[in-house]
């Protein structure tokens, strides 16, 4: 199995990226949106941490800051969605393999162009 | 950083400048997003920022994370070994006061081992103390060509300090020497309170030059344009540092395992006699000593492995 260099599903960099997948956010804005959608609540050390991380490999980009220059939203790039792509591959590959040991019925395919 | 002022920016200080710098503003606006603007942050969030700013810093100083150039790899490594050694220089200060007039209680048959071992820590001490020096040296005309260039702004504060710390550390030691030179053995090894006072404010006063002078080379260190040259110069010195610090750990425990067996009232009558978890064997400033040169011999050796760590990276 290829591995994703984002690491785990569970990671703040697939979270971030997954919640940034739907638009900009900002720090708060991308906290919530995680928990919503994973259950998973970020510290705010883990987060900048991440973000950091993720803004020097060029996954993301800083927006203008908003009214009080403080709350600065974060876009994905292209090589960030590539690389969401292939977390998101390597999870669904999981899944189905998961799923098919299992006897279960296969989880739905991502849209896409994978197999 | 902005100009407004909240609770949460004292938890800032964990993180190294340029990162506060780029992203403070933003944190500082999460955290009171997240628990208002005057908080109480949970001590989870406070731990969790703590190890992110501690993180953030190994970062920044290259032992964790990916390196930015070969360069820059070595040039942090070698500041880890400078650090380590700083840790054994004062080891090395505690380890001469103990041994003070070491060899008269000990029997000249069992002593020949503990000297060798006495040796090499001395003459490890004056080695290394030479390296840094020689690195500074080298340093000196990129240091200048900084300051020149307007960028005393940038280190005026720490090497001003290190400078006033170790003029002042210069002046307790001299006069602590000339006071020291006309007292008795006994009364320089606690029979006098005035000399012990005025021993322990002289050792505080040192450990702290020492530290700022190792600060302000670290803050220099990072700051100064070198040539790959000069670094390379620099990593052989902290290379070599490093086993110099090797060998000064050999040399102590060859000294202090003779003495277990020939010079046990050597140790029993050093630093620390008379304290509830002392030993004949295993004396507190021994112990202490010891302690340090572990925590510098692991800095010294994540600096080698950082350094190690950039053999094939460009320039």
């Amino acid at each position: 199995m290829p591995k994703s260099d984002l690491g785990r599903s569970n990671e703040p960099p697939v979270l971030i990226l997954t919640s940034l997948a739907a638009g900009p956010k900002h720090g708060y804005a991308l906290t919530k949106d995680i928990e919503a959608f994973a259950g998973v609540t970020l510290g705010p050390g883990t987060l900048y941490g991440a973000i950091a991380r993720l803004e020097e490999r060029g996954f993301i980009v800083p927006e203008p800051a908003g009214q009080d220059g403080r709350r600065r939203p974060y876009r994905i790039t292209a090589a960030g969605r590539s690389a969401l792509e292939g977390a998101v591959r390597q999870m669904q590959s999981l899944a189905q393999e998961g799923a098919a040991r299992l006897g279960l019925a296969a989880p739905p395919r991502v849209a896409g162009t994978w197999a | 950083m902005g100009l407004t002022t909240s609770p949460f920016e004292r938890f800032l200080r964990w993180y190294p400048e340029p990162w506060r710098a780029r992203y403070g503003d933003e944190l500082t606006a999460l955290l009171e997003d997240t628990y208002g603007p005057e908080g109480p942050m949970p001590r989870r969030a406070r731990l969790g920022l703590v190890r992110s700013g501690l993180t953030e810093r190994l970062r920044a100083a290259g032992v964790a994370g990916p390196l930015p150039s070969r360069d820059e790899g070595r040039r942090a490594g070698a500041v880890l070994v400078l650090c380590g050694w700083a840790l054994f220089v004062v080891a090395g200060a505690i380890f001469g006061k103990f041994t003070d007039n070491w060899s008269k209680g000990t029997p000249t048959a069992g002593r020949w081992l503990a000297t060798g071992g006495y040796r090499a820590v001395v003459l490890v001490g004056l080695l290394g103390c030479g390296l840094v020096i020689g690195g500074a040296a080298v340093t000196l005309p990129a240091f200048v060509r900084f300051v020149r260039q307007g960028g005393w702004p940038a280190v005026r504060r720490p090497v001003v300090r290190a400078i006033v710390a170790v003029l002042a550390a210069g002046l307790f030691l001299a006069g602590g020497i000339a006071w020291a030179h006309r007292l008795s053995p006994s009364d320089r090894n606690g029979g006098l309170v005035a000399y012990s006072v005025l021993f322990v404010i002289v050792s505080a006063v040192t450990v702290v030059a020492l530290g700022y002078a190792t600060a302000a080379a670290v803050v220099v260190g990072r700051r100064i344009e070198l040539s790959s040259g000069t670094v390379g110069a620099l990593t052989v010195c902290a290379l070599v540092l490093g086993g110099l610090m090797v060998l000064s750990c050999v040399g102590f425990g060859v000294w202090w395992g003779s003495e277990v067996f020939h010079g046990a009232d050597v140790l029993r009558l050093g630093i620390g006699q008379g304290l509830p978890y002392a030993s004949g064997v295993v004396p507190p400033a021994l112990v202490a000593a010891a302690a340090l040169m572990v925590i510098g011999l692991v800095l010294g050796a994540l600096g080698s492995l950082q350094i190690a760590r950039t053999r094939n990276l460009v320039s």
